[in-house]
C-alpha cells in the first residue's frame, strides 16, 4: 500500500484512514510534541487533550471504529463428544470493514470467542518467508487476538501507523518517533499475523484441470473456482490450505442439494472444498463444508437413523423431508492411506481434480450420470464416516435466523474459518460423533 | 457476459490460433448478466492475444464450456491412444476477476501436487504489453493412466492479468514422451500479443474478452 505510505515530496494522498495529513499532522505535533515533553508524557488528561486537537483537524478522523459491537449472547455447554477436531469452527461472523481492515469473530466447538483482524496487505512481519513474498504480490494478512478491545485497538493502531511513519521519518530529532503513540494514544502491539491469505477471485484452477484431462477426456468439471489460499504458521513450518468452490452439479452429486441447484442468490446451498497441505506439500486434511437449505436427515431427525451420511444418497427428492438452514462440516484426514484413497476415489467421482496421485478412479462421471449411479465412492466414504473413521468427523449446525423488522432473513458465505452469518446467531448446534450419531452439545441462547 | 465467437474444429496441419482480447476500461455488469464498459461506449478497443498451435501436432477442438462464474474455457485435446492419455491445452478468459492476481495463482500453484510432483517454475513475468501482470508456471508430475500405468508428464502454464481485470489463462500439458509432437512448452510460450487492436463487433458494447478459434 505504497500510495498510502509513500511520501514523494509532492502532495501527499489523503490515507483512507489515518486521520489528519502528516504535515497536518506534523503541524500539530510539532508543537505539542515540545509540551509534552516538557510535561513528561505522564499527564493523561493532557494527552486526551492533545488528541482531541490532533482528531478536530479533521471530523471524524479519529473516531472510534465503525464497526459495531454486537452481543454473541450466552452459551450453555450440554455435551460434548472428543472425536471432533481442535480447529471446529462453530460461526465466524464478519462484524464490519474499514478500508483495508476487517474485523471478525469465530466461536469453536468450546463456545471459546476467537477474533481476527484481517488486514489486505501489510508487512507481515512474523509470517515466514514465502507468505512475506507473496504479500508482495498481493493478498492480506490476518491476526487472531484474545479479546474484542484487543483486536479493536488493534485496528485503531494499524489505521493511524502510516501517519506516524511518516512523522517519524521527516522528523530529524526523533522526538516524534518517541512520543507519537503517546500522542495518538493506540499503539501498534508487535504481534505476529497468523496467517497469510489470498482472494482466489472465484478464478479458475486450469492447471488442476489440465492436469486432470491428460487422464482422460472428460475430467475436472468439478470446481467452480479458487475461492481462497491460506499459509498459516501451524506449529512453526507453514501449511497450506487451498480453498474451491465446488460446482452446482457436484454439490448435487454429493447428496447435499438438489440437482440443477446453480450458484447465486436463490441457490440452495453452496459447497466448499478445502485441503490443507504440510510444507513439503503432502496432504493433511480434508473439509467439505456445505451451507444453507441441507437434508432435513443431518437435523435433529437424523438422530435414530444409523446410517445419517449415507442416508443422504438413498432417497429421491419424492422422499426428502422438509430441509433446514444449517451448516455441515466434513473432516477427513489425509495421512492414514486409505482414506487418502477412498477420498480421492470420492473427489474424482464428483469431477474434482485434486489429490491426483491417490484414488483409483481418474475418470470422473459422464455428464448427465445420475447421483445415484454416479455415488459409489461418495457413498464409499460416507460409509466411513458413519463407521467412525479415526480421523473423520461431521459436524452439523443448525441456524435460527433472526430478523430485525422490515429486514429479510438471510445467511450469507464467507472464508475466514468457515461460515460468515449475517444477522443472526446460531440456535443450537447438534455434533455428529462417527459410530454415536448426532449429539446435541450446546444452546446458544441470544 | 462475454461474447465467444465459436470457430469449429481447427483442421489437422494448420495453426491455429486463439485470440484472446481485453478492454482497458473496468467493465461493469449489469442485471443483465451482459458486460459494459463504465463509461458506456461502444466499441472500445483491447489488446489482442494469441498463441499457436504446432500445426502437425493435430489438435482437436473441443466444445467450449462457460462456467458458472461466467468464464470461457477452450480446449484443445490431441489423444494418444494410451489408455484415454492424451495433449490437452486449455484456454480461458475470465472478465471482472477480482481475486488477488498474482499471489494467490502461486500460492495455489506451490501448495502441492502430490508426493511424484515437482514444481520447477511458479513466478512472475514481465507483463507483456497489454496486460499488467504476468505469471509462469512448470510442473513436472506422474500421470496416472486408467491401466494403472504410470508415466512421466509436464504442464506449463501462462496467465495474464490486463488493465480492464480480465484474467487470461492458458494451460497444456502431456506425456514427456510425447513432447516432441504436442509441444506444450511452445504452445504456452507463444501467448505473445498480436499487436492489433480487438474491438467488439457491430459497435455494440465490447465485451471484456473473446476467445476465437481459427486459422491464421
Amino acid at each position: 500500500m505504497r500510495a498510502a505510505t509513500g511520501w514523494s515530496g509532492g502532495r501527499r494522498p489523503v490515507l483512507p484512514d489515518a486521520g489528519p495529513s502528516a504535515a497536518r499532522y506534523l503541524v500539530v505535533l510539532v508543537g505539542i510534541g515540545v509540551t509534552l515533553a516538557t510535561a513528561g508524557l505522564s499527564a493523561p488528561s493532557l494527552g486526551a487533550a492533545v488528541r482531541g486537537s490532533v482528531c478536530s483537524q479533521r471530523p471524524g478522523s479519529c473516531a472510534p471504529a465503525a464497526i459495531p459491537s454486537v452481543p454473541v449472547g450466552s452459551c450453555r455447554l450440554l455435551s460434548h463428544a472428543d472425536p471432533v477436531t481442535e480447529d471446529a469452527v462453530i460461526f465466524t461472523d464478519e462484524l464490519g470493514r474499514s478500508s483495508r481492515l476487517s474485523l471478525s469473530r469465530t466461536i469453536d466447538k468450546f463456545g471459546i470467542v476467537h477474533w481476527f483482524v484481517r488486514q489486505d496487505g501489510g508487512a507481515g512481519l512474523g509470517l515466514e518467508g514465502r507468505a512475506r513474498k507473496l504479500l508482495a504480490l498481493g493478498g492480506g494478512q490476518v491476526t487472531e487476538f484474545d479479546s474484542e478491545l484487543a483486536a479493536r485497538e488493534y485496528l485503531l493502531a494499524t489505521a493511524h501507523q502510516p501517519v506516524k511513519q511518516d512523522l517519524a521519518a521527516m522528523d530529524a530529532s526523533g522526538v516524534l518517533a518517541r512520543v507519537g503513540d503517546s500522542v495518538d494514544g493506540h499503539r501498534l502491539d508487535g504481534r505476529q499475523p497468523s496467517a497469510y491469505f489470498a482472494q482466489g477471485g472465484n478464478g479458475l484452477d486450469l492447471a488442476a484441470q489440465t492436469q486432470a484431462a491428460v487422464a482422460g477426456p472428460a475430467a475436472g468439471d468439478g470446481l467452480a473456482g479458487l475461492a481462497e489460499v491460506k499459509i498459516d504458521q501451524g506449529s512453526g513450518r507453514g501449511g497450506t490450505t487451498v480453498y474451491h468452490w465446488l460446482t452446482a452439479a457436484a454439490g448435487a452429486r454429493f447428496g447435499l442439494f438438489p440437482s440443477g441447484s446453480t450458484l447465486g442468490p436463490t441457490a440452495p446451498g453452496l459447497t466448499l472444498l478445502s485441503i490443507r497441505y504440510d510444507q513439503d506439500g503432502n496432504p493433511e486434511r480434508l473439509t467439505i463444508e456445505a451451507a444453507g437449505s441441507l437434508p432435513a436427515r443431518l437435523g435433529p431427525a437424523a438422530r435414530a437413523e444409523p446410517d445419517v451420511m449415507s442416508g443422504l444418497l438413498a432417497g429421491g427428492p419424492e422422499v426428502e423431508p422438509d430441509r433446514f438452514t444449517g451448516r455441515v462440516v466434513m473432516t477427513v484426514g489425509l495421512t492414514d492411506r486409505g482414506l487418502l484413497e477412498l477420498t480421492a476415489d470420492a473427489l474424482h467421482e464428483l469431477g474434482v481434480p485434486v489429490l491426483p496421485d491417490a484414488g483409483s478412479l481418474p475418470a470422473p462421471p459422464v455428464a448427465g450420470t445420475t447421483p445415484a449411479a454416479a455415488s459409489t465412492a461418495v457413498r464409499r466414504l460416507y460409509q466411513a464416516l458413519d463407521d467412525g473413521a479415526e480421523g473423520a468427523s461431521v459436524t452439523v449446525n443448525t441456524y435460527q435466523l433472526r430478523r430485525a423488522a422490515g429486514q429479510r432473513s438471510a445467511v450469507a458465505l464467507g472464508l475466514q474459518g468457515g461460515l460468515t452469518v449475517t444477522g443472526a446467531l446460531p440456535a443450537a448446534d447438534f455434533y455428529y460423533s462417527p459410530g454415536q450419531g448426532f449429539v446435541k452439545w450446546r444452546e446458544c441462547t441470544g | 457476459m462475454h461474447r465467444v465467437r465459436a470457430a469449429g474444429a481447427v483442421p489437422a496441419g494448420l495453426l491455429a490460433a486463439l485470440t484472446l482480447a481485453a478492454c482497458g476500461p473496468s467493465p461493469v455488469p449489469t442485471s443483465s448478466g451482459r458486460t459494459t464498459t463504465a463509461g458506456g461506449a461502444a466499441g472500445t478497443p483491447g489488446v489482442s492475444f494469441s498463441f499457436t498451435l504446432p500445426a502437425s501436432a493435430g489438435y482437436r477442438q473441443e466444445p467450449d464450456q462457460i462456467t458458472e462464474s461466467g468464464a470461457t474455457v477452450r480446449r484443445w485435446l490431441l489423444p494418444l491412444g494410451v489408455a484415454g492419455t492424451g495433449c490437452v491445452v486449455l484456454a480461458a478468459e475470465q472478465s471482472d476477476y477480482q481475486g488477488s492476481f498474482p499471489a494467490v495463482q502461486l500460492a495455489a500453484f506451490g501448495a502441492a501436487r502430490g508426493p511424484g510432483s515437482e514444481v520447477v517454475r511458479n513466478e512472475p513475468l514481465p507483463p507483456p504489453s497489454g496486460a499488467v501482470a504476468a505469471i509462469e508456471q512448470e510442473l513436472r508430475f506422474v500421470l496416472r493412466r486408467s491401466d494403472r500405468g504410470t508415466a512421466p508428464a509436464r504442464l506449463y502454464a501462462r496467465q495474464y492479468l490486463t488493465p480492464g481485470r480480465t484474467l487470461i489463462s492458458l494451460n497444456a500439458a502431456g506425456p514427456d514422451d510425447a513432447a516432441g509432437r504436442c509441444r506444450p512448452e511452445a504452445v504456452v510460450a507463444s501467448l505473445l500479443p498480436t499487436g492489433r487492436e480487438y474491438t467488439a463487433p457491430g459497435g455494440s458494447a465490447p465485451s471484456t474478452g473473446s476467445v476465437t478459434g481459427g486459422t491464421p
